[in-house]
């Protein structure tokens, strides 16, 4: 009896409840989750048949290059802690290094995309969540690359 | 009641046209005042007269609706003009209605994007870009922020065989 009544005692004890609380409020502060998207399109003058997986993309990028086509070469999605360093392969031999934190309900990212080895463009941003950032410029496969760098 | 609403009251009981309570009324006027019963069969002739004349018609869709009102009027004992219909019970309604589509129409127009905006990312969304670099060689690095669509764009200007890559921007 003795036993059961302890047993009752701490769980319905105030203590429980609030060490709960304090450990949910102590990971919620120290620890931000976010989702990366990187969508990996080659951009080319070259015909190709309109993907249905760039359609919430593809509009705004007509708008400010002037490429005939865009093809989806791939797309990841990786669950990011902030602050936390990841790195992230994109497909066809491209990755990206990204040190990530949370600034002022922005999301401070210093990002490095590689091409196997070799460093093709290091930068520096300050994302909103859903607010995508355009990455592009190198050369792949007669065309060009754009990534679109989103977190969420 | 005098004499001249009593010939008002017996011209609209001769056109059918008073109330069974008003009929009460002037029935008991014209038993208090029987010189009024020539005036009444003197009106009743003319009217027959009248009818008599008149080539047989068959009676139009408006004139039969002008019966059923005036059967109602009569029925409910309203005064002429006061008829009460399920329109005029269903006026508050049509208002509401009306007023419910005006709010939800003036809704809509605020909700709904520019369609020149669509995809237009508010200012203090934008990306911003501390710095950009490139290890590529023959390569330039440029930042541009698409006024249109708001989004912003990092990119590696690559010299191939002497020739830039004018896409961007």
């Amino acid at each position: 009896m003795r036993g059961k009544e302890h047993f009752r005692c701490s769980i319905f004890d105030f203590r429980l409840p609030m060490a709960i609380a304090l450990v949910c409020f102590a990971t919620g502060v120290s620890a931000q989750t976010v989702t990366l998207e990187a969508m990996l399109i080659h951009a080319s003058d070259r015909p190709a048949a309109l993907d249905t997986r760039l359609d919430r993309i593809e509009y705004r990028l007509r708008r400010i290059f002037q490429f005939e086509h865009y093809g989806f070469l791939g797309e990841t999605r990786t669950l990011i802690t902030l602050p936390s360093q990841s790195r992230v392969d994109i497909g066809h031999g491209y990755a990206l290094d990204i040190n990530a934190s949370s600034r002022d309900g922005r999301i401070r990212a210093e990002i490095q995309w590689y091409r196997g080895g070799q460093r093709m463009m290091s930068t520096s941003v300050s994302q909103r969540r859903g607010v995508p950032a355009i990455l592009g410029g190198p050369p792949h496969d007669g065309g060009t690359l754009i990534l679109v760098l989103e977190f969420k | 009641m005098n004499r001249k609403k009593a010939e008002q009251w017996l011209s609209m009981a001769l056109d059918g046209e008073l109330s069974a309570r008003r009929r009460a009324r002037l029935d008991a006027y014209l038993a208090a005042h029987p010189e009024l019963d020539d005036l009444r069969n003197d009106w009743q002739a003319i009217g027959d007269r009248y009818r008599a004349a008149m080539p047989p018609c068959p009676q139009t869709p408006e004139a039969a609706w002008h019966d059923v009102r005036r059967a109602i009027r009569v029925q409910g004992d309203l005064p002429h003009g006061e008829i009460v219909t399920f329109q005029d019970r269903m006026k508050w309604a049509g208002a509401l209605a009306a007023a419910f589509l005006v709010m939800m129409g003036a809704w809509l127009l605020v909700q709904s994007p520019d369609p020149g905006r669509v995809g237009t990312i508010a200012a203090a969304d934008r990306t911003e870009v501390e710095w950009v670099e490139t290890d590529l060689p023959d390569a330039m690095s440029m930042v541009y922020e698409d006024a249109e669509t708001g989004l912003t764009v990092i990119w590696v200007l690559v010299h191939e065989n002497g020739e830039e890559d004018g896409h961007a921007g």
